[in-house]
């Protein structure tokens, strides 16, 4: 279907292009940024001038600011209408164009160089040649034509130098597209065949036949030479025929004009052995080279260079005549030693102790001179993980030292040390070498308060003991101030080292009995005999019942609550304690001195605490630390209580006792004057006779 | 020349900072990123031509080098991207408020470090992020907060509503590295604003151009390395037939401009009819046999050619037919330029123009004199005197 453009015309198109104005190309490096595009008409001057021209190409590379090259380009004159305006077209079927003769002619000038392309039916041509001041530039063509008559093609060249793409020219040689039918013809008129994988190199004055990558010089037989059969025949002046080729194993073969196979390689090339060297070189200074090779060369020789391996090295030796070993220097060349070297003075006696020279061990210890100590150390080594070693060696070791090593004891040990400013013994522990003590080191925990009583730790005997002392018994409070004051309740105190305190509170109270009156304190004291009747508002019954004492027991780790308590056994009690081995207990009695009266008390039975000895946790006090051991041994306790009451009848001391300590509570009765009157009273006094409780009735 | 304020200029002229943005559909490359030493190549091209010739479909070209030390970019696809360049052209001082900001043409937001973690215009939005906002980045109608627990809340900036996004992992480092900074960028008037406490500062972008990033073989390096054309290599595929193109029968007659739009259409890109100033109303009144067999460039070369310009596409990525636009005013004196080489002859002006066959089937021409331009082959003129 054909297509039919409406409203188009080229009256628009030319208006456009006319009216770009005429502009000289340049090239800008600006400093444009990048709101410019390309196709912006741009304006830059110079001096005086300015040039406006419409941006080709701009490139920009921003680097945190812009640099922009402006290019706008354009020949001097339109190149390409005004070459073709010179091409005659012509008309009709391509039928007919191609019986007719049709020539093309492009020309084009530039800078005074001008090509013609030249194109006619049976003829191609490019001419390049100088024109104007360039006259002198010699016209170079190419002219490809075919022969109307044979209908060969050929390829006219005439130009001075002929450069091939090498590896275009390579390829087309290997793919084998120049085959024998197609061929060189040379200036004289020879022509040169060719054949698959061949080539003709033409070096010098010289012409090679190239095949397989090997090369043979054929000068003065190159005319002479036919080929038939797959055979070169070679005709020497003389009529002599030389046959080359290659036969079905591929190997190239040589006959002579009667047919004798010869080899052209042996009979033409005896070889010749011009000289023998080291190619590594002479050696320079400061390098080492214990081996390397020696090479022969020549001319002519098929396995040229020829190279052996040589090496150096030392070996034992002993000269004839002598019986001392000495060392001799040998060269091996090729596995054989040719040649060995010795030095007389090369003798161990000549050499320093313990060092080898080329295998000899020196044994000469020298005269004079000094040694060099080079270490010292404890040749036991380091003590392992529940090792104790307490001596041992210091040993000392150098070079040119006669006595070497030379090794001296040392010692660890401990002994007393009283640190400045203190008073309390400790112990240092100290290095002694060579019977010099040269360091000493002491712990001050390690202090005799600090370390169970009895025990020894490195010479300090330990005085934190297990044994409890009452060193005070009294009453709190105390003395009576005035022989007025009532106080019908007191308290009995013991105090003592490594011991809780411990107290017990006592009440004064009366009581009756068979008609008597008596006071209360524990024990009692008869105040008054005989019946007696209260009068005191405060007492409203008479007791009669005789008193019935009996002593009940109660076991416990702590002090029991309520009344749920139980009875020992009828003999155990204060004079009979229950004795239940290490462990602390309370114990309690009571004493019934009828309805509402009641005595009770508590007592602890001590505990024992025993020990292992040496420098251990359980030996040292509470919170210390010697020589890094911490210290569990806590010996605090509850002082050892018990009140001694006498028999059941009339008393009137109480007597405390904690431990080996004793303190005597006694009742007396007293008159003390108050308000006018004298009046009777009981009072408790302590040991000193000093009155610590009274009351009146 | 791109319409920029003459702030802009003077921002460059007075060397002020300048900051790069390679913008991706879901990504944004900016100076950190770029391997800045390298730099970046922008060609620009109007003509390849020994003269300045129309007909030509040309492709600008980019080339930049990326960092890929965290290996982010391992398995990023890349693609179709904006490149911009900006200049800082003011700098404010502003009210400090809570720990982000970010305003956007309507709206402002502010982070705060604890509950409500984000109002808007003052007021908390109602669907709260679940931690405190490290930094916010306004863009395309789109207000996306990168939070201190590592994840992206975003809201639709006309109505404050949340939006679900899907932010990939360089993004998410990327805003991480945005912290304390609130960013709009609005795509209008291509300004980039930046609040950073107390201080707000202004850019104003320049766009290189629309290019595609090809995802490179070996992206697993350091620094990736990137060339990347403009848009018109989307026309280097074969010319498809009229049904692809959507072309009926009926539509025919076609005009050259409406064809170039369908084509433009097919291959995804927007091409702007009204720069077809020459011969706009040609037409053709069926499908041209040489389309088939060609690709789809060579025929945008021959519209190109009848509307006596050369296909381009411009910074805003949209296919122009383009000529040369004499009314910039651009100037450089020796301040201008390092280097200033002028030819020494000036170009003629055309005064003759062929239309002609190479077969010979037909050879018309317009004018007369020696500086000829020669159109040939062109089967959108053929015959056309």
């Amino acid at each position: 279907m054909a297509v039919t453009i409406t409203d188009a015309s080229l009256q628009g198109i030319y208006n456009r292009l006319h009216a770009i104005p005429e502009y000289h190309p340049l090239d800008a490096q600006t400093f444009a940024d990048w709101s410019v595009e390309a196709g912006d008409v741009v304006t830059v001057s110079r001096e005086n001038d300015s040039y406006s021209s419409p941006v080709h190409t701009s490139r920009m590379v921003w680097k945190g600011s812009p640099e922009t090259q402006l290019t706008s380009g354009g020949n001097k004159q339109r190149d390409p209408v005004s070459t073709v305006s010179q091409k005659k077209y012509r008309r009709g079927s391509a039928a007919q164009r191609s019986q007719e003769i049709i020539q093309s002619t492009l020309e084009d000038e530039v800078d005074g160089v001008r090509s013609t392309v030249t194109q006619m039916a049976n003829q191609w041509s490019v001419v390049v040649e100088g024109t104007g001041d360039n006259a002198h530039i010699k016209p170079a063509v190419i002219q490809a034509s075919i022969d109307a008559a044979t209908s060969q093609s050929k390829i006219h060249l005439g130009a001075d130098k002929i450069e091939l793409d090498g590896s275009t020219f390579a390829e087309y040689f290997a793919s084998g597209n120049i085959t024998l039918a197609q061929y060189v013809t040379l200036d004289d008129g020879t022509e040169v065949f060719l054949r698959d994988n061949s080539a003709i190199v033409v070096s010098g004055e010289e012409v090679d036949i190239v095949y397989g990558g090997n090369h043979r010089p054929i000068e003065y037989c190159l005319a002479n030479a036919e080929v038939s059969n797959d055979k070169v025949h070679f005709t020497h002046m003389n009529g002599d025929e030389l046959q080359i080729y290659i036969n079905n194993d591929g190997e190239l073969v040589f006959k002579d004009a009667q047919g004798n196979e010869f080899s052209f390689e042996k009979a033409v090339y005896p070889g010749t052995i011009t000289g023998i060297a080291c190619p590594n070189g002479a050696v320079t200074d400061g390098q080492t080279r214990t081996n390397g090779t020696v090479e022969a060369s020549g001319t002519d020789i098929t396995n040229d260079p020829y190279s052996v391996d040589f090496s150096m090295n030392y070996e034992s030796f002993r000269p004839q005549g002598t019986s001392i070993d000495t060392a001799a220097v040998y060269f091996m060349l090729d596995g054989v030693k040719i040649g060995r070297y010795s030095d007389g003075n090369l003798l161990a006696s000549n050499i320093k102790k313990n060092v080898s020279i080329m295998g000899i061990t020196g044994s000469y210890e020298g005269s004079g001179g000094s040694g060099t100590i080079t270490e010292i150390s404890c040749p036991d080594g380091a003590v392992t993980t529940g090792q104790e070693r307490t001596q041992g060696k210091v040993r000392s070791l150098g070079t040119n030292i006669t006595n070497s090593p030379y090794e001296v004891n040392f010692a660890i040990g401990y002994e007393a040390f009283t640190p400045s400013g203190s008073s309390a013994n400790t112990a240092a522990i100290y290095f002694e070498l060579d019977g010099v003590k040269i360091g000493r080191k002491a712990d001050s925990n390690l202090v005799a308060g600090n370390i169970k009583g009895g025990v020894t730790i490195f010479g300090i005997t330990g005085t934190y003991s297990s044994h409890a002392t009452i060193d005070r018994i009294y009453s709190e409070p105390g003395t009576l101030a005035s022989d007025t004051t009532v106080r019908t309740s007191t308290t009995i105190r013991a105090e003592g080292t490594n011991v809780a305190t411990k107290e017990a509170t006592y009440s004064l109270s009366y009581f009756a009995k068979n008609d008597d009156l008596y006071t209360n304190l524990n024990g009692y004291e008869k105040v008054q005999q005989g019946t007696q009747y209260i009068t005191q508002s405060s007492i409203v019954a008479r007791v009669k019942a005789p008193i019935d004492i009996y002593a009940l027991a109660y076991q416990s780790d702590s002090e029991p609550s309520g009344t749920a308590w139980h009875s020992l056994p009828n003999n155990a009690g204060v004079n009979n304690p229950l004795v239940i081995g290490k462990k602390e207990a309370w114990y309690k009695f009571t004493i019934d001195v009828g309805p509402n009266h009641e005595v009770r008390k508590w007592y602890k039975v001590p505990i024992e605490i025993s020990g292992k000895g040496d420098c251990v946790s359980e030996n040292i006090k509470k919170g210390k630390s010697i020589c890094g051991v911490n210290g569990s041994l806590d010996v605090t306790q509850t002082a050892p209580w018990a009140n001694q009451i006498g028999s059941n009848a009339e008393r009137k001391s109480i007597t405390m006792e904690a431990d080996a300590k004793q303190s005597t509570f006694k009742l007396v009765k007293n008159t003390v004057t108050y308000q006018g009157a004298s009046i009777p009273c009981v009072e408790l006094r302590d040991s000193s006779n000093r009155a610590v409780g009274r009351f009146y009735w | 020349m791109y319409n920029a304020s003459s702030a802009f200029h003077t921002a460059v002229a007075n060397g002020s900072p300048q900051m790069a943005l390679l913008i991706f559909s879901d990504a944004v490359f900016c100076n950190r990123d770029i391997n800045v030493s390298v730099g970046i190549e922008f060609n620009d091209y109007f003509n390849v031509e020994e003269d300045l010739s129309i007909g030509q479909a040309l492709s600008n070209e980019i080339s930049f080098n990326l960092f890929n030390e965290e290996g982010l970019l391992n398995n990023y696809a890349f693609g179709d991207f904006l490149a911009t360049i900006g200049a800082q052209i003011s700098t404010e001082t502003v009210t400090a408020q809570g720990t982000v900001r970010a305003s956007s043409t309507a709206h402002t937001y502010v982070a705060y470090s604890s509950s409500p973690y984000l109002k808007r215009d003052g007021t908390a939005v109602s669907s709260q992020p679940d931690a405190p906002v490290v930094s916010i980045l306004i863009y395309d109608g789109t207000v996306y907060c990168r939070l201190s627990n590592g994840t992206v809340k975003a809201y639709t900036d006309s109505n404050g509503n949340a939006k679900t996004v899907t932010v990939n992992s360089f993004m998410l480092a990327q805003m991480n590295k945005w912290a304390g900074e609130g960013i709009f960028y609005n795509k209008n008037n291509r300004l980039l604003k930046i609040w950073r406490g107390t201080t707000l500062v202004t850019y104003e972008f320049v766009p290189l151009g629309y290019f595609t990033a090809e995802r490179p073989n070996v992206p697993a390096v350091n620094e990736i390395h990137f060339t990347c054309n403009d848009f018109m290599m989307k026309f280097d595929r074969d010319m498809p037939s009229d049904a692809a193109l959507g072309i009926a029968s009926t539509d025919y007659p076609l005009t050259f401009k409406g064809l170039l739009a369908k084509m433009a259409t097919a291959v995804g890109v927007s091409f702007d009819q009204s720069s077809m100033t020459v011969n706009s109303n040609a037409a053709i009144s069926a499908r041209v046999p040489e389309c088939d067999g060609t690709n789809m460039r060579e025929v945008v070369q021959w519209i190109a050619e009848a509307g006596a310009a050369v296909a381009r596409f411009n910074r805003d990525g949209v296919l122009v037919l383009d000529w040369i636009r004499t009314n910039t005013g651009q100037s450089y004196d020796e301040t201008g330029y390092r280097e200033f080489n002028p030819y020494w002859y000036h170009t003629k002006t055309v005064n003759r123009l062929y239309n002609r066959s190479s077969a010979g089937e037909y050879d018309k021409n317009y004018g007369s004199g020696s500086e000829a331009y020669l159109i040939q082959d062109n089967p959108f003129l053929k015959g056309v005197t």
